[in-house]
């Protein structure tokens, strides 16, 4: 087989870097400023989104309740609960063209428009609250608007024994949106990516799933100490659509959920002073259709297995954040196999996320994290080969770091500048495409602006 | 890795937390606190306001009355934050440091009492005032004794007035002047910063009395009133 590794392939891989990347992020909410009167460093650490403080952690988890909403009886000042996101960057490639001059990474080092995005993000009673973001956002080429996290709660505190029980029940559109530390999918560090960057060839299920997917679930938090969660999600049609507006199942591509699939979460934290820890887990067992534009017969089965902690320490002037998350999937190709899109029957895959945070005051942040990804070889899922045709790799290895510093220019603009490099690339440091391009070719840097309203 | 039935390991990890819980029963679980301490309040303050956090003010055991008085004076004393932000739009600048944490902390709290309705500012002031204060943290006993000194005599050299004929003998504080007794150290040091640095502050008194306090003597002080 000649030139498997190819334009299509290189677009295929952008594709999905960007069909589960770009619609998870989610950004520093306006409306909950205006809603509880505070900036945006209340929630946020160094004012820096999304990373959360342990006062906004509570905000998330007590419902966003805290504040006015619409439906006040005393409507004085009541704020308007909605808010407005834009970004715009430029982001330069060690390498953008192959050996063939084909276009890698498109774009380079030409300014562009990322996505602008509404959002409704609001206390509803003093039980209720919702949040919702829909995103137009730039795919390379054109444009596509599509449903951005969605997270509805409601939730009630109890008092067994002198203790505090709060518990929620949660309706949302990702597994893991709904979590309030960055250590796990849609929250870890990098934070945000270029649309143009490169990411590796594979990622767990657990995270593939945002806007594509509706929840129910419930969850409690007891003395603000032990969480535990359950929660059950399935295709977003029917009731759910309207969390996967945009999305087109039809199209092909996208997770197809069987049914309902379980997800849990359970995390110890404790706060002494300015410090804070944490120690989690979570899994899920999605069955999902090889085919999302015909969601019948046989399906693949992938069941997660995480564990996160976290360490925070938030001075009045140094704020530090250490993260680490490791996730292990199980993966049973019932369908692929049998239809001959995966080589194997079973497999499996890991994904590493290590990072750090250090914030001065509310004006600069700086992180840097370590990535590893790394499963079962599958030639059908992962190979490529030189234009010859002879074998380079069948892993979906890819090891990287991210370093970044963010600028604060004020609460509502932040100036990002980071460098993605990568150390492997599906499974090798050099020739990754069979005609020489190295790993550290996809490296990247990346300068952005970031607006919210 | 064999494929677990998750279905029981959910519930058994759900049964194991609940069973170590009662071993962590937590300052956090006051029954009988009104919603506006639960959701909002505690974030930062703590149910019981015993906040852990040094550079966050104690509210346990603050006169109800003063309470009051400060979150009518943050309704009033400046643009709330979302308002702030955008006129910085219009006049670049960088993040407020102009005092520290401690006038960051301060806007915060301007945002919080505008969006938070006057029956729930009574329930809160009520409810932190009617909360047993926390014991005080040890210090370093040298400067303990010099903090102690200046509470009780001041520094006449200096025209500084004794902190007690205000704040009271046991720094218990009245609706006039706050309580100082057992509270935070970094907060104290941070507040009259915040007196010497700006005329934000509605306090002739404290601001003429910050005038004529070195960095070392309120350092001093704080320990002092921290252990208390």
């Amino acid at each position: 087989m000649r030139h498997r590794f190819s334009v299509l392939h290189v677009a295929s891989v952008t594709t999905l870097f960007l069909s589960f990347c770009l619609p998870r992020q989610a950004y520093g909410l306006p409306s909950f400023a205006r809603q509880t009167g505070q900036k945006c460093s209340a929630c946020h650490v160094g004012g820096a989104w999304p990373q959360l403080t342990p006062w906004g952690r509570f905000f998330k988890l007590s419902g966003y309740t805290a504040g006015k909403s619409l439906f006040d009886k005393n409507k004085e000042g009541t704020p308007l609960p909605v808010g407005i996101f834009g970004q715009a960057g430029m982001t330069w490639a060690a390498s953008p063209n192959d050996a063939q001059a084909q276009t890698v990474i498109d774009h380079n080092g030409s300014p562009e428009a990322y996505q602008f995005t509404g959002e409704i993000a609001t206390k509803l009673t003093n039980f209720m609250g919702v949040f919702y973001e829909y995103q137009v956002g730039n795919m390379f080429p054109g444009w596509k608007g599509t449903s951005g996290p969605a997270d509805v709660r409601a939730v009630h505190f109890f008092h067994p024994g002198g203790n505090e029980l709060l518990v929620g029940v949660d309706s949302n559109n990702s597994p893991t949106v709904q979590d309030v530390w960055n250590t796990v999918p849609d929250w870890s560090f990098p934070f945000y990516s270029s649309p143009q960057s490169l990411s590796g060839p594979a990622s767990p299920m657990i995270g593939s799933l945002g806007g594509q997917s509706g929840s129910v679930g419930v969850y409690a938090l007891l003395n603000r100490q032990f969480y535990v969660e359950t929660s059950f999600y399935r295709a977003a049609t029917g009731f759910f659509r309207w969390m996967s507006a945009g999305t087109s199942f039809q199209a092909g591509g996208k997770n197809y959920l069987d049914g309902y699939n379980p997800y849990w979460r359970a995390y110890w934290t404790k706060q002494r002073g300015a410090h804070s820890v944490m120690v989690g887990a979570l899994g899920m067992r999605a069955r999902v259709y090889p085919d999302s534009s015909s969601p019948s017969g046989p399906v693949d089965t992938f069941t997660d297995y995480g564990f996160d902690t976290q360490y925070q320490h938030l001075g009045s002037t140094h704020k530090v954040t250490l993260r680490g998350s490791y996730i292990y999937e199980t993966r049973a190709w019932d369908a692929s196999f049998l239809a001959g899109n995966s080589a194997t029957p079973k497999g499996n895959l890991k994904a590493l996320n290590v990072s750090g945070t250090y914030a001065y005051e509310n004006a600069w942040t700086f992180h840097a994290g370590y990535l590893l990804t790394n499963g079962s070889n599958n030639s059908a899922l992962y190979a490529i080969t030189t234009p010859e045709g002879d074998p380079v790799t069948t892993s979906p290895k890819t090891t990287g770091y991210n370093l970044e510093v963010d600028r604060q220019i004020t609460q509502n603009i932040q100036i990002m500048a980071q460098y993605r490099g990568f150390l492997e690339f599906n499974g090798v440091r050099h020739n990754i495409d069979g005609m020489g391009r190295n790993a550290s070719d996809n490296n990247t840097f990346w300068l952005s602006v970031f607006f919210a309203f | 890795m064999k494929d677990l039935n998750w279905f029981r390991f959910a519930p058994v990890l759900a049964t194991a937390a609940l069973l170590i819980v009662p071993s962590a029963r937590a300052e956090q679980g006051k029954r009988g606190a009104p919603a506006i301490v639960t959701r909002y309040c505690s974030g930062c303050h703590g149910v019981d306001g015993n906040s852990q956090l040094s550079y966050i003010p104690r509210l346990a055991g603050l006169n109800a009355g003063y309470i009051e008085r400060k979150l009518a004076g943050f309704r009033t004393a400046a643009s709330p934050p979302v308002d702030e932000a955008l006129s910085r739009v219009v006049r670049i600048g960088s993040a407020s440091t102009d005092a520290g944490f401690t006038h960051a902390a301060t806007v915060h709290m301007v945002g919080v009492a505008r969006a938070v309705s006057a029956e729930d500012r009574t329930a809160a002031a009520d409810w932190y005032a009617s909360q047993t204060p926390a014991r005080g943290k040890s210090g370093k006993p040298k400067l303990i004794e010099e903090g102690k000194s200046l509470f009780a005599n001041g520094l006449q050299s200096q025209g500084l007035l004794a902190c007690q004929s205000c704040h009271g003998l046991e720094a218990q504080g009245s609706e006039a002047a706050p309580r100082l007794a057992g509270q935070n150290a970094s907060y104290v040091v941070n507040q009259l910063a915040l007196f010497r640095a700006t005329d934000r502050q509605p306090s002739p008194t404290m601001t003429a009395v910050a005038q004529h306090l070195e960095r070392d003597q309120a350092r001093a002080l704080a320990a002092y009133l921290q252990s208390r």
